[in-house]
């Protein structure tokens, strides 16, 4: 039944041929529950902070699709029902239940040929005042009887989104145009060690603010969010995983760096211990914690007139965040239990906290099936 | 700072690519496991890069840029 039902909605989105067969599929819910205050928010006092106070429901669901030995299609479709949401914040003051939604689809095609993957991703995002459409590629060589892989990846993202004002009145139509490059490569070092790093680049020009955002003023008021234009941010990263087979555990440790000319720096360092209970169910703890410095426009109070950059969002202020996770999966695969094998079952619960006032917990429940 | 780190990734980039012993294929049964895959879940990455890059002002890279639905200005 899951894979006469994955094949439907695969031949929704991808005219694939007849021979197209489902490897897998993979459906996902999770639930975020968001509490916080921020300065750019006006669901609170004039002056701020306001709240941010959120739940978010989002369904996700996730197809490999084989329609030769060549060619391999994935699609991901992620919807976001979202309740306060951002645009929706103008009138959160007196709609608590303002509800927006959001929709995205994300399809990669690629041809396999022996050492050499290549792919090209295309999709669309569309939400209250935005659309999205994105497309790009991305090439692998495996080197080395595949100890060996580098890959070099990019993708142009064109929004187009409805200027919604603070005071909640639309402006017409604006536009923002990201375009994004990679390099990445891995490594195995032994049996029981892989390692990763990547260089990403990503370049944003057009409308970066968020229109309806608001800063407070000085002596009382408020006034608009301005950013300082085209926007260039750098990501180095760095991983190792490493295998212990007398425990049965693995040890992953990553590192990543981000540094971006609206002069915010951040650092990211986060560590996943698995531990395999039995041989078809393990448990992931994980934490993670980041660091940024602030973009140099941020403030929570501005001189009424001036003609520069400001924002007061607490997302773009200096803090450190951290997250710890645990997750448990049931790998029927392995399991003695015969209706289940091919599948997996995961149910994972996080916590998110940032030194800005702002928390989020996370649960999620997933099962996936290969074919 | 930056200078560092960049000589940190190229060093490690190149000490990975031409400094180690091929492992063979037969003798991979520890990377194939499910714990050792880069991705745990794609639609888990997808959830979690969402949250930090609708949350935090350092998105872009890491195969994913910034843009293009909530948090998209960040």
């Amino acid at each position: 039944m899951w894979r006469r039902l994955a094949l439907a909605g695969a031949l929704i989105t991808l005219s694939s041929s007849a021979r197209a067969q489902v490897e897998e599929m993979e459906m996902r819910g999770a639930f975020f529950d968001q509490n916080g205050h921020g300065y750019q928010s006006v669901a609170g006092p004039p002056q701020g902070p306001g709240s941010e106070h959120a739940l978010i429901f989002e369904p996700l669901f996730h197809l490999l699709i084989k329609q030769s030995e060549a060619w391999t299609h994935v699609v991901d479709v992620t919807v976001d029902i979202v309740s306060n949401a951002s645009i929706d914040a103008i009138d959160a003051v007196s709609t608590a239940s303002a509800v927006n939604e959001a929709a995205t689809i994300d399809v990669t095609s690629a041809h396999n040929g022996g050492d050499t993957t290549l792919a090209i991703r295309y999709g669309g995002h569309i939400e209250e005042p935005l659309r999205s459409v994105f497309a790009g590629g991305a090439v692998t060589q495996r080197l080395a009887d595949d100890n060996f892989a580098i890959s070099l990846s990019g993708l142009a993202t064109f929004d187009f989104f409805d200027h919604v004002d603070r005071h909640g009145s639309q402006l017409g139509e604006e536009g923002r145009q990201t375009l994004n490059a990679n390099l990445s490569v891995s490594q195995i070092l032994s049996p029981t060690t892989v390692v990763d790093a990547s260089y990403g680049f990503t370049l944003q020009a057009g409308t970066l603010q968020t229109t309806y955002n608001s800063v407070p003023l000085v002596g009382g008021g408020r006034g608009d969010e301005v950013f300082a234009g085209r926007r260039f941010r750098h990501a180095f990263a760095g991983r190792i995983a490493q295998h212990v087979p007398d425990t049965r555990s693995t040890l992953k440790l990553s590192y990543r760096y981000y540094v971006d000319n609206y002069d915010l720096s951040a650092h990211t360092v986060e560590g996943q211990l698995y531990q395999y209970l039995v041989d078809w169910l393990y448990v992931r703890g994980s934490y993670r914690y980041h660091w940024q410095s602030g973009v140099d426009f941020y403030g929570t109070a501005f001189e009424p007139g001036l003609l520069q950059p400001e924002t007061s969002d607490s997302d773009l202020a200096p803090f450190t965040a951290h997250e710890v996770g645990l997750k448990l999966v049931l790998l029927a695969e392995r399991s003695p239990w015969e209706g289940l094998k091919r599948s997996f079952i995961e149910a994972s619960f996080y916590h998110y906290w940032r030194t800005n006032d702002l928390q989020v917990n996370w649960l999620a429940l997933a099962f996936g099936r290969k074919f | 700072m930056p200078k560092a780190l960049v000589a940190t990734v190229l060093l490690v980039a190149t000490v990975a690519a031409t400094g180690c012993a091929i492992v063979p294929k037969n003798r991979r049964m520890y990377l194939a496991d499910p714990t050792m895959q880069a991705s745990d879940s794609p639609l888990e990455d997808r959830a979690r890069r969402k949250l930090h890059n609708s949350r935090e002002g350092a998105a872009g890279g890491d195969g994913e840029p910034a843009g293009g639905g909530c948090g998209c200005s960040n």
